[in-house]
């Protein structure tokens, strides 16, 4: 299969799934309701409710959100060039948690409810941020990538572990609002968050395809890409800029969503067979929407009303495919 | 008469010395010196060996006349010009470096990894013109690796794998090739065909400079010698370091 083709196959699925996704839920919507919709016509409160309202900007968010979890993770793994780097690597989710521990149950210590979800936002970007901006002032002053590895995984569990105190002192109301963020979840991204996303995710992916070379380059190491004439540091901060602002973003909108960011790079470089950035990229992003898609439209399976948390279904997706890879005849150095 | 001609000498003279190390220190703390006061200078089709113990300091040298090390003290000046004026590309247009450690274990292939080499010439998405092409396929030729075109790197043995790296830099097009122990790892025939392949970069005027522990061979194709010891280097001829009782047992023992 020849590569163009791989990524138009992508777009049509992406596109096949979205309709799915939109179609599909507690509610069967009638065809003619959409064609209508389509057509310009006059829809009912119940169409523009469940549909408008809620389904088309969670289809919307599945479809950024795995994009941009995905262009983060391959571009952490190839400027660490570990194939287990992943946006959550470096702490960022970590401290958009903490920003989000610290409001949701240091509120509930001063003896009010914080329930709004702009608030949970505000915080959780706050302090994706915060971890960010000190990740990037270390990797000014580290000459190491390596190091600043594992200063981030470090920032990381220190996040987890405040996380954790804070848990312990906390009333068991504000711990499940809590517990509730951290299972993710796609629904409740209004279209001025999603605008927000899409605008960013835009501007990162223009500015990675700008620097497909540098970053092939970084992938072989980073003395390697300095004799080529590559700006490294350059390469470096703005990964880290890059994989911050997408990585925040989502953690806020939708709360953790894991092994998005660490599978899907794999699977576009065995898919592909190649690891030019300027291919890997826009496959990356296809896959990734794609993948959360799916997994979005797994969890209505229950019929019920209710629908299960993503950040369980990509994990049980997930760990298959890693393990798939770990023991299968696929050998991710190689594919590196 | 050419009213420039003096001005016309002088360039020739200065184009023929690529690099001009002058009294150069790198420190590794403040007070342990790894190079100290180290002068040299390297010309135009010259093959420059460099020897020495593990730990002499080869790699150090090597990557501070690449610009990768910082130099405490002194300066590196590339075709008169000190290396900070330069700028990163057309830097990488005169130096192509290959570095001990470099271990490429992944599915490029060895046509997109050679054609690294023509990075520092080509804009975004344009990515290769036919000039780029034709350079490409020179090395491919020049290395004997026509067949290797279309493996992967992993599937390359390491003295295919040292050759595409030898191949990458030729494809850069430099005036200096720096190769930091080529033919570490490499079986006797791999490491012949190595040399040969070193020595054959003079006959298109190009400079190598390389560093490796295979004596005998190293000198046979040198036309210089630097002997690295505790951070000094001594310049020499292959032929003097044969006749130099001194250096011949800082090398090769008592």
């Amino acid at each position: 299969m020849s590569k163009s083709t791989i990524l138009i196959l992508l777009s049509i699925s992406m596109l096949i799934l979205a309709i799915l996704d939109v179609r599909s839920g507690s509610v069967s919507v009638p065809f003619a309701e959409f064609q209508l919709w389509v057509s310009g016509g006059e829809t009912s409160d119940v169409f523009n409710f469940i549909v408008v309202q809620s389904r088309i900007p969670k289809a919307l968010t599945a479809i950024l959100c795995g994009a941009a979890l995905s262009l983060a993770g391959l571009l952490m793994q190839t400027l660490f060039r570990n194939p287990l780097a992943g946006p959550y690597l470096l702490g960022i989710s970590s401290g958009a948690g903490l920003g989000v521990a610290l409001l949701v149950m240091g509120a509930g210590f001063m003896g009010f409810v914080v329930a709004t979800g702009a608030a949970i936002n505000v915080a959780a970007i706050i302090g994706a941020l915060v971890m960010m901006f000190i990740l990037l002032a270390v990797s000014f002053k580290l000459k190491d990538v390596m190091t600043l590895l594992i200063f981030g995984v470090m920032m990381g569990s220190i996040a987890t572990a405040i996380i954790g105190l804070i848990q312990f002192f906390t009333s068991d109301f504000q711990l499940k609002s809590f517990i509730i963020w951290t299972l993710g979840s796609l629904s409740a991204v209004s279209y001025v968050e999603l605008f927000i996303l899409f605008a960013s995710l835009v501007l990162s992916v223009a500015y990675a395809l700008y620097n497909y070379k540098g970053l092939n380059a970084v992938l072989v190491s980073e003395d390697f890409a300095k004799m080529l004439g590559i700006n490294v540091l350059h390469v470096r901060l703005s990964i880290v800029l890059i994989t911050g602002v997408l990585a925040g973003l989502t953690t806020a909108f939708c709360g953790p969503i894991g092994f998005v960011g660490i599978i899907i790079p794999h699977l576009s470089r065995l898919l592909l067979k190649s690891n030019d950035h300027l291919l890997l990229i826009p496959t990356c992003i296809l896959l990734g929407a794609n993948v959360l898609l799916l997994s979005d439209l797994i969890s209505h399976i229950p019929t019920n009303g209710t629908s299960l948390p993503i950040n369980s279904i990509t994990s049980i997706l997930g760990i298959p495919i890693i393990l798939w890879i770990l023991f299968g005849k696929k050998n991710i150095s190689q594919s590196f | 008469m050419d009213p420039f001609w003096k001005e016309k000498h002088k360039s020739i003279i200065l184009s023929s010395t690529i690099l001009n190390i002058d009294n150069i220190s790198v420190a590794y703390s403040k007070r342990i010196n790894i190079l100290s006061q180290v002068s040299l200078s390297l010309e135009s089709n010259q093959i420059v060996a460099l020897i020495g113990e593990n730990g002499a300091g080869k790699s150090t040298l090597l990557k501070s006349i690449c610009g990768l090390t910082a130099i405490s003290e002194g300066s590196i000046k590339l075709f008169g010009r000190d290396f900070k004026e330069w700028k990163s590309t057309s830097l990488a247009q005169k130096i192509a470096y290959v570095s001990s450690s470099e271990n490429v274990q992944s599915i490029i292939t060895v046509e997109r990894f050679i054609g690294f080499g023509r990075y520092p010439y080509t804009s975004w998405l344009i990515s290769q013109t036919e000039d780029d092409f034709d350079c490409i396929e020179g090395a491919l030729k020049s290395c004997k690796i026509e067949y290797l075109r279309n493996k992967t790197m992993a599937q390359l043995s390491d003295g295919e794998r040292q050759k595409v790296y030898l191949a990458r830099a030729i494809a850069q097009n430099s005036d200096l090739i720096v190769l930091d122990e080529p033919t570490t790892h490499l079986d006797v025939k791999s490491s012949i065909s190595m040399f040969r392949l070193i020595q054959a970069q003079k006959e298109s005027g190009r400079a190598v400079l390389f560093s490796s522990h295979q004596i005998e061979k190293t000198l046979s194709i040198a036309d210089k010698v630097w002997v690295v010891d505790c951070g000094r280097v001594i310049e020499t001829t292959p032929k003097d370091f044969y006749e130099n009782e001194q250096l011949k047992e800082l090398i090769f023992g008592a």
